[in-house]
Order: C-alpha cells, then sequence, then structure tokens
C-alpha cells in the first residue's frame, strides 16, 4: 500500500483559505478597534461574517481532522519537537474557534444586535451581562494576540522544515496534487 | 436613542472634536480652560467657533422636563418608494414652559423632574425634519433652515422616573450606528466615532465597580430626597 504523506485535500484547502481569512481578520480587527474613522463600520461589518465563517469552516475543518488522519510526522524528528507540533496545532484550533466565539458572545452579553450581513442577525448566545461583556471584550483581544504569537511560531517551524529540514512536513500541507498518497 | 438639548454639535469631525478638547483642556493652575489655547484655536477653526456660539447663546430652560433633545447627526429613512432621505429628529416637550425649580442641591434638576412625574406625565413630540439636497448631511455643526418640513411621529409618555441604581439604563450603550430597518446611519463622520468610543467606554465601565447613585431608588419611589 502506498503511503500517506499529503494532507487531504480538503484539509489543504482549508487550512490555507482559512490561514489567508484569519491573518486577515487579525490585521482587520487592531486596525478596527485602533480607528474611529468612516472605516470603522465598514470593517466591522465585514468582521463579524467572515469570523462567524471561520467558525463554520473550523468545524468541517475539526470534522475532517477526526475523520481522515493527517500523515505522520517523520519517524527522524525528535519526541520534543513532536510534542511542540502536536501541543500548537491544539491550540490553533482552540484559537480559530474561540476567536470567533468570544466575538459573538461579547456582542451578545453586550446587548448588541449581532448582525451577520445586512438584516440577517444571529441569536444571542448569552444572556445580558454587561460585566460578561466587558471580561470577554478583553478576551477578544488577549486570544487574539494569542494566536497571533502562535501563528508566528508555527510559521517559523513550517518555514523550517521547507528550507532547512526539507523532510516533507511543508509539503504535505502545501502540495496541490489531488491524492495523500505518495507513488512509492 | 440618544439625544442632546444643543442646537447642533461642536464639531465636524472626529479629528477636530479631539483637538478642541486637548486646547480646552483645564490648566492645572486655575482649573479652567487657558485662554491663550483656546482663543488661537477658535480663530483657526471658524466652524468650532460657531458652533460654540449656537450653543451657549441657546434657551436655558428652567428644567428636564420643558427642555428639548436633538439627534444633533443626520440619518437616513427608507420611504415607501424605496428612496431613503437625510434627516434629524427632535423631542419637543408638549409641556410649557415651567417655573425655575426652588430647590438648590446639587441634583435639583432631578429632584425636580421625579416630583413632576410623581404629580402627571410628561410628553414630548418625536418631531422628524427632512433634509433638502442643500442641506450638509456631514456636518453636525451646521443646523438646517428652520423651513424644512416637519413630521410629526409620535408622542412620548414618561410615567416615571428610575434610579441608575440596578435600572435599566446603565448596563447598555446607545451606539448610535445600532438602527431598526428602515433607518441608517448617514455619511456624518460623527456616528462611526460615536460607535467605536462608546464600545471603548461600555468596556471600561462595565468592568469596573461602579459606586452608588446619587439619585437613589428611595428618592425616586417618593418623589423627594428622603
Ligand atoms: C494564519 C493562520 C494559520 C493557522 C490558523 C494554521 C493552522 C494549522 C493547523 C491547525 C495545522 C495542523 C494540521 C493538523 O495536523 O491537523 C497546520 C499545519 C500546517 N501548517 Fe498551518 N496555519 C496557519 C498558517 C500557516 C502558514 C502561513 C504556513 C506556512 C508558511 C503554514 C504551514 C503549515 C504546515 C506545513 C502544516 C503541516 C504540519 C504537519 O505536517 O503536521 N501554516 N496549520
Ligand atoms: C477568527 C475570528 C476572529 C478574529 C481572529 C478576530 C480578531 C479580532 C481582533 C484582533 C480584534 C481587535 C482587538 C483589539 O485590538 O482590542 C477584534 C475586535 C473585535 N471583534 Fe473580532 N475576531 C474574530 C471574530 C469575531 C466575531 C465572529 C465577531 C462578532 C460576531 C467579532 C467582533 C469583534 C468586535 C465587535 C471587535 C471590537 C471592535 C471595537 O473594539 O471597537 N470578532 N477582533
Amino acid at each position: 500500500m502506498n503511503a500517506v504523506i499529503r494532507f487531504s485535500a480538503l484539509a489543504r484547502l482549508l487550512h490555507w483559505l482559512m490561514a489567508a481569512m484569519i491573518l486577515a481578520m487579525l490585521f482587520v480587527g487592531v486596525f478596527m478597534a485602533a480607528t474611529e474613522g468612516a472605516a470603522y463600520d465598514t470593517l466591522l461589518s465585514l468582521h463579524r461574517p467572515t469570523g462567524i465563517t471561520i467558525l463554520a469552516l473550523a468545524v468541517i475543518r475539526l470534522g475532517n481532522r477526526f475523520l481522515v488522519a493527517p500523515p505522520p510526522l517523520p519517524g527522524t524528528l525528535p519526541a520534543i519537537q513532536r510534542m511542540a507540533a502536536k501541543g500548537s496545532h491544539i491550540l490553533l484550533y482552540a484559537l480559530m474557534v474561540a476567536m470567533p466565539l468570544t466575538g459573538w458572545a461579547m456582542l451578545s452579553a453586550g446587548a448588541y444586535p449581532v448582525v451577520f450581513w445586512g438584516s440577517v442577525h444571529l441569536p444571542p448566545i448569552l444572556p445580558h451581562s454587561p460585566a460578561l461583556f466587558a471580561l470577554l471584550r478583553h478576551m477578544h483581544t488577549w486570544l487574539g494576540l494569542t494566536l497571533f504569537g502562535v501563528i508566528v511560531v508555527h510559521l517559523g517551524a513550517a518555514l523550517l522544515h521547507a528550507l532547512v529540514l526539507r523532510d516533507g512536513v511543508f509539503r504535505a500541507m502545501a502540495s496541490l496534487r489531488p491524492g495523500r498518497c505518495g507513488r512509492d | 436613542m440618544g439625544l442632546n438639548d444643543i442646537p447642533v454639535f461642536i464639531a465636524r469631525t472626529p479629528q477636530e472634536f479631539h483637538d478642541l478638547l486637548l486646547a480646552t483642556r483645564p490648566d492645572p493652575a486655575t482649573g479652567r480652560p487657558d485662554p491663550a489655547r483656546v482663543g488661537p484655536f477658535m480663530s483657526t477653526h471658524p466652524e468650532v467657533a460657531g458652533a460654540v456660539a449656537l450653543v451657549s447663546g441657546r434657551t436655558i430652560t428652567s428644567g428636564f422636563a420643558d427642555d428639548t433633545y436633538l439627534s444633533l447627526d443626520t440619518f437616513r429613512l427608507l420611504g415607501m418608494n424605496g428612496v431613503s432621505a437625510p434627516v434629524r429628529w427632535a423631542m419637543v416637550p408638549v409641556t410649557p414652559p415651567r417655573a425655575a425649580p426652588s430647590g438648590t442641591g446639587p441634583d435639583y434638576l432631578f429632584e425636580d423632574l421625579i416630583a413632576a412625574l410623581h404629580q402627571a406625565p410628561l410628553q414630548w413630540r418625536l418631531v422628524i425634519t427632512t433634509g433638502e439636497p442643500s442641506d450638509p448631511t456631514s456636518d453636525p455643526t451646521r443646523a438646517w433652515p428652520a423651513s424644512r418640513r416637519r413630521i410629526d411621529a409620535g408622542t412620548l409618555t414618561l410615567d416615571r422616573a428610575e434610579s441608575e441604581d440596578n435600572g435599566p439604563c446603565t448596563g447598555i450603550t446607545y451606539d448610535p450606528t445600532v438602527l431598526p430597518a428602515g433607518i441608517t446611519a448617514s455619511d456624518d463622520p460623527i456616528l462611526p466615532a460615536r460607535s467605536a468610543a462608546y464600545m471603548r467606554s461600555f468596556t471600561l465601565r462595565s468592568g469596573e465597580r461602579k459606586p452608588a447613585s446619587a439619585i437613589t431608588p428611595a428618592m425616586v419611589a417618593t418623589g423627594g430626597p428622603s
């Protein structure tokens, strides 16, 4: 049987699509929270639906992750690096779910309407509670900064695999080939 | 909705408002704005100076009950024909001007309002003014001509007051861009700035312990200071 050397095409598609969306969201978020110009409204009305879409994609992605096992890491990788890879991936998944959830929850607790797009509103997921709003609004910032930090580490590791170790880990996610298995 | 009892807003943009606050900040020595800073600012910002003159020249009523409250910013109302029109609105008191209240303490205006509500409900008419194409929508420092069409859109009846303590008004924010269907924000640059600043303020004040309100629930219930 051929060895699995690549992530499934769905996993790769979602990875790169969501990488672009999440990075854009972090920059949009920081810029938006720091401006009071006309861009504030425009950016916030893009930020909300994009964030909710990320939440939906993350659910599909996690489902796919549990159904379709990823390719094994190369046997040459030391145990500590395997643990770092596993831990950071769990953190990335947790944060890509927690970010949109805190966004949705804080607007709910602040009694803001959770506008998805135009007149399409989402239901509140928490009862009205100003203290909870304040807590979640701070969490949204701190989780966002944590996510940014983990992404930088993740990017560094990916480039290490791609440029220095050249052990196939990068190609497992970056390949454009359709299947999951190698030819050999 | 958030309304104010001044005829116009005092800055055209968030930047201008920021600069105005800096120029009029109290001098630590006197506790009052420094004329050496305010003077030059006003002469280089004639729009602000004009608005401030309108605000200081307004009629001050005897209390809250006979005062007029305005939207200041411009909004857009969607008509049945699908075309939207710029509007500003005001709550105009039905109560005729009243005699000045007799109280003297720091809260006498509140005490007067509570006492008035214990006698009879107070009413305001919601008057919507529609703008013409020549009327500024993006400049809240400029009033619209008095000749514009006014629509009487209903009556607000207040039948009781509410203390801030455990009252329903402090746990929310009056974000002027959170609007019902059919009403949208105009190109007035103060609107998104208010939305952003209100969320920041709401975060800060919701995360701190609030001191007891000077207007206690007992005062509200009995109609006077206890
Ligand atoms: C911007 C947000 C990003 C997020 C949230 C993210 C998230 C993730 C997650 C959760 C995994 C684990 C897949 C699994 O084992 O189930 C993963 C794998 C991977 N990512 Fe990212 N990623 C991002 C950006 C990037 C970037 C910019 C690169 C490359 C420059 C990259 C390269 C990789 C590679 C090579 C893998 C495969 C690692 C392996 O084989 O286990 N990622 N990513
Ligand atoms: C992956 C998803 C998301 C990411 C990465 C993200 C990221 C961010 C960041 C970095 C900020 C700026 C924080 C600051 O500088 O203090 C922010 C602010 C904000 N986000 Fe999100 N967010 C996400 C999802 C959502 C969702 C789903 C909603 C609402 C439905 C939302 C609503 C907001 C709001 C209301 C603000 C604050 C604007 C302000 O303070 O004026 N976010 N977000």
